[in-house]
């Protein structure tokens, strides 16, 4: 048998944990279509039956108000999974039935998943399984999904009610006199016009409509536009009737008997409770000192600062294992492949362009790894709450520090995701704000250029500098958001609320299978639109080469200086490598031919098309510091960040004497006469500031409704970055820095 | 009173939410339903709290503490 499972839950319900543990590694991550709601998708099989496994979005209920509740209602109406597991929280049980409730009252053929069934018991609370089942009609079973057990038994209980085959009856709840009575009038009317029901139960389409429903209330109004109107005008009355009698709405009264009737529910013997409801928990104890007003902040610097000692101590070996690989494999490619267009290539474009971005994989995988440490342990709900106090100050909301986060606040994000975090808010000016500001976080994108700068100039402290890029970071994106919230998108902040899930220690498993998704991703870009970008540079690099007579004038001189010495030192010299048997003269002559076979590979690299471009602007970017080759890579960095790394690659590889001679990236800019700290420091503002990838362009441009935006952040953020890098290169020249 | 004023360590119940429709739903599909005892944790600065409910931790801010009746 094959059947389609859907997962739903509330945010914090352990879903992801039970995703993993039910697909392993059998999963793919895409998006629901139309939307950008992410849409994890897997299998797995159980006693010889293939179960297609979809991880609907988080959600507490299933209005029509946010974009993750309408996605997870439309996938069970157009797709009509054959079964859904709902993961309750077991030790949540109240909040977590109210979703279960909304299910079942759509018709939905359920299984219960009682979740952290450990939990529970730890905070003295007894479930009766069986007693749950038997009062709402579904299987209800225990799991702990970190451990996965009873992973087995809800698998059976799923496929059992497929088997079974039959569409239950959807539940019916008493909403109290006034709205029983407006609901069984209205359900009638639906029923006798077949009106959208052969999507929804009438019934729910009565309470829709009298929730009012948006997108029920489109569909409606379209297909059936007198019977919606005169579904309106009841729903009017009572709520008029409800006004007047109780001083409530409709919506108010439908979720106060959803609680009730679950309150109810619970109390036949399904729930007992050692202690009183609100009684303390050591997570509250540990939030007493963690969103502390003054030792939080402390201890959220700590925490950062810790991540980026971690990352980069432990990254460092790894890190220069892959170094070597490719080293190695230049070496075998420069021995092995004849000289002409094709070698350069590959080594000049393919070897050091993406393997200077390849070499990055620990780093990220470190950095992916602790955050999802933070991610899984529930710590960075706390960080959101405590920002929250910063962001109102510069007219952002708590929900923008997730966007942050996402985007790179802790160094090591992605800004498309990012801007698409900004959904979460309502404010459409907060989160025109937000989605513009967003792309200011360090990307992990933009971490291989910092490493690769960090590395180069900045050896002996390298977690010390990043967590100071990652403050700049920061600092520039609440100041230009409070510039842009008091200038353009001027408006009043909305209010915040958010659920705080209880610490958790993260399994071991879970943080593997989201660390490798992210780093797999970083790895995947590399090895296709970071390869493509590097051979399409190469060429603007290569092409079009010297002309005849310019490449014979660097022959003459070659001559020249070869007759100027005594035949025996010309024959020496040759392999670069043995020049400790050289004579002084031999030596001084090599270097006198190496110093011409450079002039000609820079003349070549300055000829050509990218050469040409990154020459041109150089009178501008000269004020930051910035000389034609890192112009090239700045450019090249629009189509993706990574591509500035693979881009100094190739252009100090094609500008090299010898390319064969491979010689890390960051030594190169090291021992570079054109390079000094100061000049790494400009780079890396204007790297932290500048237009951001034209990919996030574009979702900004989407996300925002206007092509003006997009247009916006790329000259609005390139000359902020400009501005800050030349002021950070003239003063720090003027003070004498070097 | 609003819950912005309750020091914390007290125990209020939830009377009445000031706000829109979709502000109210998304309360309401969170356990915040007028009816709901609401144990507050802490209280900083003018009036951020956070709130123990329905065996759910939850953060406020200020502005939505304010919208917030309690007696």
């Amino acid at each position: 048998m094959e059947a389609t499972v859907a997962l739903a839950g509330n945010p914090n319900s352990g879903k992801t944990t039970l995703f993993n543990a039910l697909t392993g590694a059998r999963q793919h991550v895409g998006n629901y279509p139309g939307v950008t709601v992410e849409k994890k998708e897997g299998s797995c099989s159980h006693n010889g039956n293939q179960l297609h496994i979809v991880d609907l979005p988080g959600t507490y209920s299933l209005t029509a108000y946010s974009i993750e509740e309408v996605v997870a209602r439309d996938f069970l109406i157009s797709q009509k999974p054959e079964v859904v597991i709902d993961i309750v929280d077991a030790s949540n049980l109240e909040r977590n039935l109210y979703l279960a409730v909304q299910f079942l009252e759509m018709g939905v053929p359920l299984v219960l998943s009682l979740n952290m069934i450990d939990v529970a018991r730890q905070r003295g609370i007894e479930v009766d399984a069986k007693r749950l089942s038997e009062l709402l009609g579904v299987p209800a079973v225990p799991t702990i999904a970190r451990s996965g057990r009873g992973k087995d038994d809800l698998l059976a209980a799923a496929v059992l009610k497929v088997k079974e085959g039959r569409k239950p009856d959807p539940l019916v709840i008493s909403y109290g006199d006034d709205l029983d009575l407006a609901l069984a009038e209205m359900e009638g009317r639906i029923r006798a016009q077949s009106f959208l029901t052969n999507l929804y139960p009438a019934r729910w389409v009565a309470l829709k409509f009298l929730e009012g429903d948006a997108q029920i209330l489109e569909k409606g109004r379209k297909l059936n536009p007198e019977l919606a109107s005169s579904l309106e005008k009841t729903v009017h009355k009572v709520t008029d009737h409800l006004a007047k009698t109780l001083d409530t709405e409709p919506e108010a009264l439908i979720s106060d008997h959803r609680y009730g009737y679950i309150h109810a529910l619970l109390k036949q013997g399904v729930i007992q409770r050692q202690y009183n409801q609100n009684r303390l928990y050591a997570s509250d104890t540990i939030d007493r000192f963690l969103t502390h007003r003054l030792l939080g902040p402390i201890i959220m610097l700590l925490v950062v600062m810790g991540l980026y000692k971690f990352t980069f101590t432990y990254s460092e070996m790894p890190v220069a294992w892959v170094e070597g690989f490719f080293g190695w494999l230049g070496d075998l490619a420069a021995a092995h492949l004849p000289e002409g267009l094709f070698k350069s290539l590959v080594l000049s474009g393919i070897i050091d362009g993406v393997g200077g971005v390849m070499g990055f994989v620990p780093l990220i995988m470190f950095m992916f790894f602790g955050i999802s440490i933070l991610e899984d342990s529930g710590y960075l709900a706390r960080v959101a709450y405590m920002l929250d106090r910063v962001f109102r100050i510069f007219g952002l909301h708590g929900n923008s520090v997730m966007a942050y986060i996402v985007s790179g606040g802790i160094a090591g994000g992605c800004a498309v995701p990012g801007v698409m975090a900004t959904r979460t808010l309502r404010s459409p000016k907060e989160r025109l704000a937000t989605l513009l500001t967003a792309p200011f976080m360090n990307c992990g994108a933009k971490l291989p250029v910092f490493a690769l700068l960090i590395a180069a100039f900045f050896a002996e402290n390298e977690a010390g500098i990043m967590f100071a890029i990652t403050i700049i970071a920061w600092a520039g994106a609440l100041l230009a958001a409070k510039l842009l919230r008091s200038t353009v998108v001027k408006g009043p902040a909305t209010p915040f609320v958010m659920e705080l899930p209880p610490y958790r220690i993260p399994t071991f498993k879970g943080l593997c299978i989201h660390t490798w998704e992210r780093t797999w991703q970083y790895i995947k870009k590399a090895g296709t639109v970071i390869l493509g970008i590097a051979i399409i540079l190469w060429a603007m690099m290569t092409f079009p080469s010297l002309s005849d007579s310019r490449a014979a004038e660097f022959e003459r001189q070659r001559i020249a200086i070869a007759a100027e010495a005594p035949t025996a030192t010309v024959q020496k010299p040759g392999s670069a490598q043995e020049d400790t048997g050289l004579s002084a003269a031999a030596q001084q002559l090599q270097d006198r031919l190496e110093a011409v076979d450079h002039a000609e590979a820079e003349a070549g690299l300055r000829y050509s098309v990218a050469g040409r471009i990154g020459t041109a602007l150089e009178s501008v970017t000269r004020l930051a510091g910035f000389d034609w080759r890192t112009n090239i890579a700045l450019l090249g960095g629009f189509a993706a960040k990574e591509v500035v790394v693979s881009t100094l690659g190739t252009a100090y590889s094609l500008g090299e004497v010898d390319p064969e001679q491979s010689e890390p990236l960051s030594e190169r800019l090291a021992n570079s006469p054109e390079w000094s700290p100061l000049v790494a420091w400009s780079l890396i503002i204007f790297t932290i500031f500048y237009a951001p990838c034209f990919v996030t362009v574009v979702c900004i441009v989407r996300e925002s409704g206007s092509w003006k935006w997009g247009a916006f952040s790329v000259t609005f953020n390139t000359a902020v970055a400009y501005v800050l890098a030349a002021g950070v290169y003239q003063i720090g020249t003027f003070l004498g820095g070097s | 009173m609003t819950l912005s004023k309750v020091e914390s360590g007290n125990e209020v119940t939830l009377k009445s939410i000031n706000g829109g429709r979709h502000l109210k739903a998304k309360l309401y599909s969170m356990g915040l339903v007028p009816g709901t005892r609401l144990y507050i944790l802490s209280r900083e600065n003018r009036g951020r709290v956070l709130v123990r409910a329905r065996d759910g931790n939850f953060a406020l801010g200020y502005g939505m503490a304010e919208k917030i009746n309690v007696e």
